[in-house]
């Protein structure tokens, strides 16, 4: 016979810590050594007796609450101080927009339209620097805040719809994440912009076909929606049928950013 | 993310049992632990590394969670609800149930880090290079934690005068 059965030999054993050919070795000495199997299968016995004692609740249905905590980001600072002060700001500023009676009250509200609306309200009145990146540097911007964002961003072309790039920037955004925006301009000094997004979106908000969602303020008309995992949200003082054709041909656009362009960083 | 969701729902019952073994069979502690363990896993979802260890990860976040917990408030140690709703269901043989409740009642007595270890490596089967990193500790530190409670729980359930059981030959 061997060396005596050591506890931590016993223990990695039990645990399945041993290779098989530790394992093996083990059992031999294990034969001849009757006070080792007394241990050993006391120590099983407190395993098993374990796994039942708590049996219970391991099978038991999950509570809803858990289930709902595993699907919307939990305490959100961010989001609430952010929409707390655009509801500040709205109210100064005699803006009408009730965001506490949204129906979308979820993480595509806190997390994707509030941000978006306020930095539109903040940037596009802007008169000196409207954006960070103006757009005769566009492919540099691209590249950039595809690089930020970690996705694969091109500022969509909306010059058949008579409003050109007026370049893009970088945002921190909500649930310690960054956006980007791009913001367009037409002939009369009309101002959109595009807030882009990567998120935890919900499936089930997710699953708007990929269609695009008008959501009317009194003030803005704004579009929002997502696609994949990006989230969009286009917002501007335009009528909605223009922000719908806007949106239809950003979603277009966007979605066409495939391989090619990821290849191309 | 969708995935990860899922994944996440799929080890909740893992984190409860762990959770309700961690706050002395009090549910509703358990229940706001596991909570919190899932509310900071989604915030924190970038900084978990794809195709790592999910269910390892989360039970880090849990075990984090708990030591900030009972680190702030000497209540919440003190605390000893009783839950009946928890109580092992498994009738029949009453020496059973005396053995059950005593197990019971041993791993409540258990000192927190040692009842971890048993818990993560006997119920959760972790490898012991796992819970070390759960844990942060060093594996030595497992085995020997683990080696404690075992002997301490065998001592007290196996000792004479105890309730008789099956030998092994």
């Amino acid at each position: 016979m061997r060396d005596n059965i050591s506890d931590t030999e016993i223990h990695a054993y039990l645990d399945q810590q041993l290779t098989p050919e530790q394992a093996k070795d083990f059992e031999q000495r294990l034969a001849n050594d009757p006070q080792t199997q007394k241990k050993l299968a006391e120590y099983q016995k407190i395993g098993q007796s374990l796994e039942q004692l708590y049996q219970p609740v391991y099978e038991e249905a999950v509570p809803t609450r858990l289930l709902n905590a595993s699907k919307t980001p939990g305490n959100n600072y961010l989001a609430i101080a952010a929409s707390g002060l655009f509801f500040i700001v709205g109210v100064l500023s005699g803006w009408q927009i009730n965001l506490l009676q949204d129906p979308y009250n979820d993480s595509l509200v806190t997390d994707l339209k509030t941000p978006a609306i306020f930095a539109h309200s903040v940037y596009s009145v802007e008169k000196l620097h409207p954006v960070e990146v103006r757009a005769d540097e566009q492919q540099h911007m691209n590249h950039w805040l595809s690089k930020r964002l970690q996705t694969s961003l091109k500022a969509p072309d909306l010059s058949q719809h008579q409003f050109e790039l007026v370049g893009g920037r970088l945002l921190p955004s909500t649930n310690e994440r960054m956006a980007a925006q791009y913001m367009y301009q037409n002939k009369q000094g009309e101002r959109i912009t595009l807030y882009v997004k990567r998120g935890d979106w919900k499936s089930s908000e997710t699953a708007i076909n990929h269609a695009t969602k008008i959501m009317k303020s009194n003030v803005f008309n704004v579009s929002f929606w997502v696609d994949g995992e990006l989230g969009y949200v286009l917002t501007g003082q335009i009528n909605q049928q223009t922000n719908q054709k806007l949106s239809e041909s950003i979603y277009q656009q966007m979605s066409l950013i495939g391989s090619d362009f990821v290849a191309q960083l | 993310m969708k995935k990860f969701e899922t994944k996440l729902i799929e080890y909740i019952p893992n984190l409860r049992r762990y959770a309700l073994a961690l706050t002395k069979t009090n549910t509703c502690h358990a229940d706001d632990l596991v909570q919190d363990t899932l509310e900071r896993a989604l915030k924190k979802h970038s900084l978990w590394l794809r195709n790592s260890n999910l269910r390892a990860w989360l039970f880090t976040i849990m075990h984090n969670l708990f030591i900030n917990q009972i680190n702030k408030s000497a209540l919440y140690v003190l605390e000893d609800i009783d839950d009946h709703e928890h109580k092992q269901t498994a009738a029949g043989d009453p020496s059973q149930d005396y053995f059950m409740a005593q197990l019971k009642q041993q791993m409540e007595a258990l000192p927190i880090r040692q009842k971890e270890v048993m818990l993560l490596v006997s119920l959760e089967g972790f490898s012991y290079e796992e819970v070390a990193k759960i844990l942060n500790i060093p594996v030595g530190t497992v085995m020997s934690r683990l080696h404690r409670s075992r002997e301490k729980l065998r001592q007290t359930l196996f000792k004479e005068n105890s309730t008789p059981l099956r030998r092994v030959k």
